[in-house]
């Protein structure tokens, strides 16, 4: 999850990647023994809920609407999706 | 006119990836021309850190053609780290093992990567010149190549369990004896392959005199040959010792053990290739320059040792010289050998004793280092290990047929290319016989994964500054 | 000791107090993937691959170490449950260094079969590929960290059965590593006898007998009286 978030974080993130996120974080709260796996992925949900424009921004647009991402060009963001499968 | 330089990328219908360049100078001429092998593999930096029990198998990965040679001679540097005698009948079905494997590389070599050429012609149409068209012009032809290579398959099989990268040679020995039904099923399928490798090698005697042109200019110079041979100087293909004779038969070393190959092998790196180029240490570099497989086999060795194989060798010797140097004859001597190996098979499988269950020693790690030698279908193969005292991996070195013959293709792709190509009207017939040349040595760039002659084959036609001035495709 | 009665997979069941979903199930012939789980040896829920829906219950909960409880009502395989599974073997293998065809264990090896019962084909996930080691010091066993699940089947083994708490886990998420003694080399312990029990019960190649080539383990956990063959899978 710390991979995809950083990807996406970096402009080199595809709108499949976080679909992947999604089903991951998912799977980590479902299948936890503990509240603190349980609640690990929380942070990825409640942003997801209330900033799914800015998750976009940085996927689609390539742009950090808050200004705090550095994002990496988009030709690395090109090549990085060439080669990230 | 400016310097110009063609390349062949990839070339195609050999085993791995690979490309040509050929420089020409202002007049139009070749200047040079280079073989560089483009794939990095790195098996010898994945080993390290490895059980040693595991180096056979896994060195089998390095290729799927000819993964059984790897794992013979992997086993055989495994061997000397326990300070283990392979039973007897262990050793003789690593024996059957490594022929079988040597009849279906043979097989894939000259049925389905050369006779295109042969049989089609080297100018033929490019899309008509691979295994289907020699299918619908003799189809008997094509049919004796796939039944050749089903039987070596079929016999890795039996043994091992499956046709490629079977674990059943371990350090020792090998994992399971054979069992009776397994034993006569192979020697069943025996006259049928002898019969089919006996027409191929008629065939191809009726034939060769209409090649003399590409005999000439197909790598024909005088180098030196090294292969294996047994005490008394028959070939040997998974035990022996080295041997090295140059082309008017003078022997440079005998008997070498293969623990001493430094001493006798040179390796250098060259620029333009990931492919280590090995020579003769003791004749320096590059007039070290040997090749070794089929061809240098078939020099090496006094006789090969079984009667059928020995009167070929006779005609052939008859024909060509005692030492024949033009690599065009790898495909003659490949013949041969699928005749010789299919009757050792028989020789072998026909012992009372093979079924005996004894064909595994078993010990801890003795020794921290092991050399292993086998024939692998192109060519001595040497597998070198250093180990810790636990038995894990710190150091390994591959000297691979391929890379033995390095210089002596870079000298034979040279050789074709001055003859054939001159100024830049170059026809694809022409370029196909420099790749055909290569496919002679059968190289083996380990790699195991392309659809054979599958691969688009583009030719760029440079000038001194790299710009493009052609491009020709297939 | 009462007994109560449940439904599984809309079969009605009957189990003892205190038993749980998974002893219930496979009373009755019910599969339920498992890793970590080996009867004979206490249960921790880790691996996760035995999670089931159990009615009125948001949570999953693993059938290894939740107990029965009068009417129940238990799912085992739902799309969303099979996904899952396949997803926690996904994650085993990319996480560490799993080459089936030079491993000791292929074809002996419950990794290997969860991801054909599962039908995992390929990895959505990228590898993480760490430098994991091997450890070879020990006389006659090795453990190569590449092939380790964690599912800590040989710490129980080695402290409930043999009694020595040799094996120990060290480390927290992708760091984790089994350990002998304080983290010292397998081969300069003093509290290990020997004895291969925590070989025997590896569900992987990560533990194995020296000496033995690809594909040669053989598990012979039939020999260990103490512990019942591992049912569910045939060998």
């Amino acid at each position: 999850m710390y991979r995809l978030l950083d990807r996406i974080t970096r402009g080199l993130a595809s709108a499949d990647e976080l679909a992947e996120l999604e089903s991951l974080a998912a799977m980590v709260r479902d299948t936890s023994l503990c509240g603190l796996g349980q609640g690990s992925p929380n942070p990825v949900f409640s942003t997801l809920r209330y900033f799914r424009d800015e998750y976009m921004a940085h996927i689609d647009d390539h742009v950090c609407p808050a200004g705090v991402c550095k994002m990496e060009p988009r030709e690395a963001a090109v090549a990085a999706g060439e080669g990230a499968r | 006119m400016a310097d110009k330089t063609i390349v062949i990328e990839p070339v195609t219908r050999i085993e791995g990836h690979a490309k040509i360049t050929i420089q020409l100078n202002e007049s139009g001429e070749v200047a040079d021309a280079h073989f560089h092998v483009t794939q990095f593999r790195g098996f010898e930096r994945i080993s390290q850190g490895r059980m040693v029990h595991e180096m056979p198998s896994l060195m089998a990965r390095i290729c799927g053609i000819c993964p059984v040679s790897h794992m013979v001679a992997s086993a055989k540097a495994c061997d000397e780290i326990l300070g283990v005698t392979v039973p007897p009948v262990g050793v003789r079905l690593r024996r059957v093992l490594n022929l079988a494997q040597i009849v279906q590389s043979h097989a894939l070599s000259f049925f389905y990567l050369s006779s295109p050429d042969l049989l089609l012609g080297f100018d033929s149409d490019p899309a008509l010149r691979n295994l289907v068209g020699v299918a619908r012009q003799t189809p008997e032809l094509a049919r004796d190549g796939v039944a050749l290579r089903r039987f070596g398959q079929r016999i890795i099989e039996r043994l091992g369990g499956k046709r490629i990268h079977p674990a059943w040679v371990v350090p020792g020995g090998v994992s399971r004896p054979l069992e009776a039904s397994e034993r006569d099923s192979i020697l069943a399928e025996i006259p049928d392959a002898r019969e089919r490798a006996h027409r191929t090698l008629d065939w191809y005697k009726k034939n060769v005199a209409s090649w003399t042109d590409e005999v000439a200019h197909f790598g024909d110079f005088p180098s030196l040959y090294m292969g294996l041979v047994h005490e008394g100087g028959n070939a040997a293909y998974s035990d022996g010792l080295l041997r090295v004779v140059d082309s008017s038969g003078w022997v440079m070393a005998d008997g070498v053990d293969p623990r001493a190959y430094g001493d006798y092998l040179g390796e250098t790196v060259e620029p333009w290739s990931y492919l280590k180029s090995t020579y003769f240490k003791p004749l320096g570099y590059p007039a070290g320059i040997y090749r070794v497989g089929p061809l240098a086999r078939l020099n090496v060795a006094e006789r090969l040792g079984t009667p059928a194989a020995d009167a070929e060798l006779a005609e052939y010797r008859e024909r060509l010289g005692r030492y024949p140097s033009s690599s065009f004859h790898y495909h003659y001597a490949r013949l041969i050998e699928i005749v010789h190996c299919i009757d050792v098979i028989d020789h072998i499988l026909s012992r009372s004793d093979i079924l005996d269950p004894h064909v595994r020693a078993r010990a801890e790690i003795n020794r921290n280092e092991g050399v292993g030698v086998s024939e692998a279908p192109r060519g001595v193969l040497i597998h070198h290990y250093k180990v810790d005292d636990d038995g894990l991996v710190e150091w390994a070195n591959l000297v691979i047929a391929t890379g033995h013959n390095n210089l002596a293709m870079n000298r034979s792709v040279l050789q074709t290319a001055r003859h054939y190509i001159k100024g830049d009207q170059v026809k694809e017939g022409m370029l196909n016989r420099v790749e055909a040349v290569i496919r002679c040595y059968d190289p083996c760039l380990s790699c195991s994964t392309h659809a054979v002659g599958q691969m688009p084959l583009q030719v760029d036609i440079r000038d001194a500054e790299g710009s493009l001035l052609r491009q020709v495709s297939r | 000791m009462s007994v109560l009665t449940l439904t599984i997979e809309g079969r009605d069941v009957a189990g003892q107090t205190g038993g749980t979903i998974l002893q219930v199930a496979r009373e009755n012939g019910i599969a339920i993937p498992t890793l970590c789980h080996l009867q004979g040896l206490s249960d921790v829920g880790a691996c996760r691959l035995c999670v089931v829906e159990v009615e009125g219950q948001r949570k999953l909960l693993p059938a290894c170490v939740t107990a029965i409880d009068e009417g129940m009502k238990v799912t085992v395989n739902s799309e969303r449950l099979t996904a899952y599974r396949r997803r926690i073997v996904e994650l085993l293998f990319t996480e560490r260094n799993h080459v089936c065809s030079v491993c000791v264990a292929d074809r002996n090896c419950e990794l290997q079969d969860l991801a054909v019962e599962l039908g995992l084909t390929h990895f959505d996930l990228p590898l993480l590929s760490p430098q994991a080691s091997v450890d070879a010091t020990h006389e006659r066993f090795g453990i190569d960290h590449n092939r380790c699940v964690l599912c800590t089947r040989c710490v129980r083994v080695c402290d409930e059965i043999e009694g020595a708490h040799t094996w120990d886990v060290m480390g927290r998420g992708t760091e984790a590593r089994l350990i002998t003694d304080m983290g010292i080399p397998w081969g300069d312990s003093n509290t290990c006898t020997s004895c291969g029990k925590c070989v025997q019960v590896c569900p992987t190649g990560a533990l194995f007998e020296k000496g033995r080539s690809v594909a040669e383990a053989r598990r012979r956990r039939p020999y260990l009286p103490y512990l019942v063959a591992h049912e569910g899978r045939t060998r």
